[in-house]
């Protein structure tokens, strides 16, 4: 089996401002194959898009610093590529497309400009002015907009010409981050659509980055749940959606599906989003959690497969000891293995 | 786009006649007195100053002396020159033609090694090439033109007879031809250099804070992920992002530029608008002075009409508005 395009295993990022720090990332992994469909869900600040802009090396120089674990791009390990060095490898293999669809696209630059610069940097030898016109057929956006400035576009029609400037690279992986968020449902759902013809009609892999549970259930066959700078789940869409193995997804489905409670009250997690100003110790969700124990503050729950599936795992300790005496798992010591990953 | 050009070509004709109207009445309220500067201290005929006064108009009323003063402007007449005995409208052209000389190379030159200047110190904000940078223009702003200009001709010409000291031609030089040519050349290094040096730093300055601006936009982010290599990204989208505040201060350069180099012309004795000024100013001789104010005021309004119609070439959503207007 060849190397994934992309992966990523126990990522660490912290950001250092002037007085403090953020560990953005503590320990996130992620693989993206050939022709998948995978999404990554979280809260804000669960280090959704932190993981985005590592995968092309765009995490801020001078703030943003990788303390540990690995990205590997087709097999090759880029995880301390100088700024240089990643120049070639942005676009293809791997293209994004970013969250906001105005501050994105450059301001003074028409549409034709903007996408033919990415044609030109893969592909020099192609008459750009076809291909333009076949990239917005493709992301169904009629032919005069090549001609348009972006603030002559709507927020769905510029976020279509995103979608475009990131193809045009002719990528294998497309790393779309929050696609939808900026804009109203009916534009969402157009967007998701067309996300997954682009998919099955190019071949190309997509990594769906949202805070959107729906949006994600519906596109991604493989799902990543992010918590508090970790991926807490990853498994089959489908396995995590009907059961779920961690109690910040089980929370998430439950807010997601607006249910009311005997008051009628919308169903929420409670409590905030832990701040990332220090690494945790045990499991970061502890905290908020409805079936927290004594010792998951203390230490870090490890993977643990889910319902007897290989590939769905979660990381709680509630798994552990459901099943932990038939494994011989010692609870101490996974917890120390865990620490020693991360220190 | 047309439209809007015409009707900010409309304005400028009451912002002209103010600062015309302005520069007027500075001019007649200053000490001294032209006839007694063109007399001197020699023994005057009785009634001999009179009859200059009432020649020129002196005698007349203030309001009367600036309605003449316009009427004759209208007609393209600018009046006579006490000093020069002969008709400000020449003298000035003459001048302008000098100063335009120093000036257009010198403002071309300080316009292109400001942007690449800025654009060093941008391209990695806070690195040893962008402290070197702004140490060069910010020393270069402190140091005072005169100086600066007296520091090249002690250096260059005064050492190392490399250039001539003063002046725009030699008297020994051809009369016409590439030998005259060569020598004009000669002639303008020093103050080019001093000029484009003193106008370099401040476009460098915009223009390095302008580009860093620009490289911390979204779109960057956009371009960098399209795998663009940074020269390419530096001048296709970082460059015309920036241009608004730089356009700004290289237009507010050339319209300050053709009265601003008096400092340079003097040390230099270069004939252009500055030395001809300052000579006016000290001969009390109103026409010329007030002829020059005629015509800085027209190339500031010029300039600045030049400028707001580039920020419209720049940003399709000025160009949107104006359109709509």
């Amino acid at each position: 089996m060849s190397a994934p395009i992309l992966s990523i295993n126990d990522l660490q990022v912290t950001y250092h401002a002037s007085d403090r720090q953020v560990f953005a990332l503590q320990g996130a992994t992620l693989k993206a194959g050939a022709s998948e469909t995978i999404g990554v869900v979280g809260e804000s600040g669960s280090g959704k898009s932190t993981i985005a802009r590592a995968a092309l090396g765009l995490l801020p120089s001078g703030v943003a610093e990788i303390t540990g674990g690995s990205i590997a791009i087709n097999g090759r390990d880029v995880t301390g590529l100088r700024r240089r060095d990643w120049q070639p490898l942005r676009g293809k293999p791997i293209a994004m497309v970013f969250q906001d669809p105005l501050s994105f696209l450059n301001p003074v630059m028409r549409v034709d400009r903007q996408i033919g610069e990415a044609i030109r940097r893969h592909a020099p030898q192609r008459s750009t002015k076809d291909r333009v016109v076949d990239l917005l057929e493709l992301v169904q956006l009629p032919a005069s907009v090549a001609r348009s400035y972006p603030h002559e576009l709507s927020g769905g029609m510029r976020q279509r010409v995103l979608m475009a400037v990131a193809l045009a690279c002719e990528p294998s992986l497309l790393i779309a981050d929050e696609p939808t968020t900026a804009l109203d449902v009916t534009t969402q759902a157009e967007i998701v659509k067309l996300l997954r013809d682009i998919q099955r009609t190019l071949g190309v892999s997509v990594l769906l980055i949202s805070h959107n549970l729906a949006v994600v259930a519906e596109l991604c066959d493989q799902m990543y749940v992010m918590y508090a700078g970790r991926v807490v789940e990853s498994g089959p869409a489908d396995e995590i959606l009907s059961h779920p193995g961690h109690p910040y997804t089980y929370g998430l489905m439950t807010a997601a599906r607006s249910l009311r409670d005997a008051d009628g009250r919308y169903a929420t997690i409670a409590g905030d989003v832990p701040s990332l100003a220090e690494r945790f110790v045990g499991c970061p969700f502890a905290a908020r959690c409805p079936v927290a124990m004594e010792h998951c503050t203390q230490l870090a729950p490890p993977p643990t497969s889910v319902a007897g599936q290989a590939n769905h795992v979660a990381a709680c300790w509630h798994l552990v000891e459901g099943k932990g005496r038939d494994d011989h798992r010692d609870i101490a010591g996974a917890g120390a293995r865990h620490e020693g990953v991360q220190a | 786009m047309l439209r809007y050009g015409l009707r900010r070509l409309g304005w400028a004709v009451p912002t002209v006649i103010g600062i015309v109207a302005v520069g007027f009445v500075l001019t007649h309220i200053l000490p001294g007195d032209p006839v007694q500067a063109m007399i001197g201290e020699f023994p005057a005929p009785e009634g001999y100053a009179e009859h200059i006064r009432e020649k020129f108009g002196l005698d007349r009323p203030l309001p009367v002396q600036f309605w003449l003063f316009l009427t004759s402007l209208l007609r393209g007449d600018l009046g006579y020159s006490f000093a020069h005995n002969a008709p400000v409208t020449d003298i000035i052209f003459t001048r302008a033609g000098a100063t335009l000389a120093l000036m257009i190379p010198s403002l071309v030159l300080a316009s292109v090694l400001g942007v690449v200047f800025g654009a060093i110190g941008a391209r990695r904000a806070g690195s040893r090439s962008d402290v070197a940078v702004t140490a060069f223009t910010v020393s270069g702003q402190s140091v005072p033109v005169f100086w600066l200009a007296m520091m090249l001709i002690l250096v260059f010409s005064v050492r190392l007879g490399l250039f001539p000291v003063t002046g725009m031609t030699s008297i020994s030089a051809p009369e016409s031809g590439f030998g005259r040519f060569t020598d004009f050349l000669r002639h303008l290094v020093l103050p080019m250099v001093t000029l484009t040096l003193a106008y370099m730093t401040v476009v460098a300055r915009v223009a390095r804070s302008a580009m860093i601006e620009s490289l911390q936009e979204d779109y960057i982010l956009t371009a960098e992920a399209k795998g663009l290599k940074n020269g390419e990204i530096l001048r296709k989208h970082v460059l015309r992002n920036s241009l608004p505040p730089i356009i700004t201060v290289i237009g507010f350069n050339f319209g300050y530029c053709l009265t601003g180099a008096v400092l340079t012309e003097t040390v230099f004795g270069w004939p252009g608008i500055g030395s001809l000024f300052i000579q006016a100013v000290t001969n009390r001789d109103y026409p010329v002075i007030e002829g020059v104010f005629v015509l800085s005021a027209i190339a500031v309004v010029l300039v600045n009409l030049i400028v707001d119609l580039l920020y419209a070439l720049i940003n399709p959503k000025i160009r949107r508005a104006h359109a709509v207007a």
